[in-house]
């Protein structure tokens, strides 16, 4: 099964092959996961989302055109799920660095700076901000977000110059 | 270590725990969400709280960093608190809750061994002399970082000396005081 592309496990899916959903699930689940942790802010949301997306694989399955990128329609169902937390689980991200470095409170203020910077970016610049982590260009994410490129680019330039801002704070 | 000027490059870096291992069962129910009315509200008065508490509570003075005097070595002294608001730069007239713990960054031009102690309620701590050059670099132990609890109220100092354990003299020495008060049973 493993073998198997996206769309070929999605045509599986849609005749109720359980064990292509789960194939789908151990792909998607480590990235969407990540996604969903930095979208949400909650351990607790994360998972409840990343349940409501993986729920709304199968049960729209039919709905899903298999000429387009799975990815693209999978974290378009992960962008509409679930709820974000007000202020962001402490600890619940952790910046992944060398060992090496002789600074853990760089790492420490860096890390609540940029955490707190996030959840201060509106929640759709947020999202946008993460879909373009993802990989996504502009224009795949307004697909994904049923809105117009420019003001998906618009989006990503504000939430980047807010987050470098936080940044400069560090090292002011 | 990320680009320490791109965000990007740092949220790359930020990882979480791992998601659940199973996929869900296909008849599970889907996850109910909060009504917004409710919550938009009550996070408002939260905010508004929250506010209004940093507004009283946090100066706008933010020293966070005290050297010696030039012409001896200059020791440049960093304290950061670590508490569940994160990893803050200590905050000149701020009064901190017993059990807040604190960190240090420190810096000696030129370089040389430097020696780091507390003074507080309870007598004089010892945390050791630490080899230091002219980039303010954390206070780390084989263990880890070095931090110090301020476990109960009353006026501390922090010290770092180029002069040794309990020397302060005024050209080779940094010192950072901290007020704590009792926090609410």
């Amino acid at each position: 099964m493993n073998e198997r592309s996206d769309s070929q496990l999605m045509e599986l899916v849609q005749q109720g092959n359980r064990a292509a959903f789960d194939t789908l699930y151990g792909r998607w689940s480590r990235p969407l996961f990540s996604f969903l942790l930095k979208r949400t802010g909650r351990r607790s949301y994360a998972e409840e989302a990343l349940q409501e997306t993986f729920l709304r694989v199968h049960r729209f399955s039919h709905k899903y055109d298999r000429g387009r990128p799975f990815k693209a329609w999978v974290f378009r169902l992960a962008a509409n799920a679930g709820r974000d937390a007000w202020f962001p689980e402490r600890d619940l991200l952790t910046l992944s660095v060398p060992a090496t470095v002789h600074q853990p409170t760089d790492a420490l203020m860096a890390r609540d700076l940029l955490v707190k910077g996030l959840f201060r970016l509106r929640p759709e610049d947020r999202s946008v901000l993460l879909l373009s982590l993802e990989g996504f260009t502009p224009t795949e994410i307004a697909d994904i977000r049923s809105q117009k490129p420019a003001t998906v680019r618009s989006r990503l330039l504000r939430a980047r110059t807010r987050l470098r801002a936080q940044l400069d704070v560090l090292h002011a | 270590m990320p680009d320490p000027h791109d965000p990007i490059d740092w949220i790359e870096h930020l990882k979480g725990p791992d998601p659940p291992a199973a996929a869900p069962a296909w008849d599970a129910p889907m996850p109910s969400r909060p009504r917004w009315g409710m919550v938009g509200l009550a996070g408002t008065g939260l905010a508004i709280a929250a506010a209004t508490l940093l507004w009283v509570a946090v100066p706008s003075q933010d020293g966070t960093r005290l050297r010696g005097a030039a012409g001896g070595v200059d020791i440049d002294l960093r304290v950061v608190t670590l508490s569940d608001d994160g990893a803050q730069r200590l905050r000149e007239g701020e009064v901190y809750v017993e059990g807040q713990q604190l960190a240090f960054r420190v810096a000696a031009t030129p370089a040389g061994p430097v020696s780091l102690w507390v003074e507080g309620p309870a007598g004089r701590q010892d945390l050791g002399t630490h080899e230091r050059g002219p980039t303010p670099e954390d206070v780390v132990t084989p263990e880890g970082l070095l931090t110090f609890t301020l476990d109960r109220p009353g006026a501390w100092a922090i010290h770092a000396s180029s002069s040794g354990l309990g020397s302060c003299p005024p050209d080779a020495c940094a010192s950072r005081t901290v007020d704590v008060g009792r926090a609410s049973p």
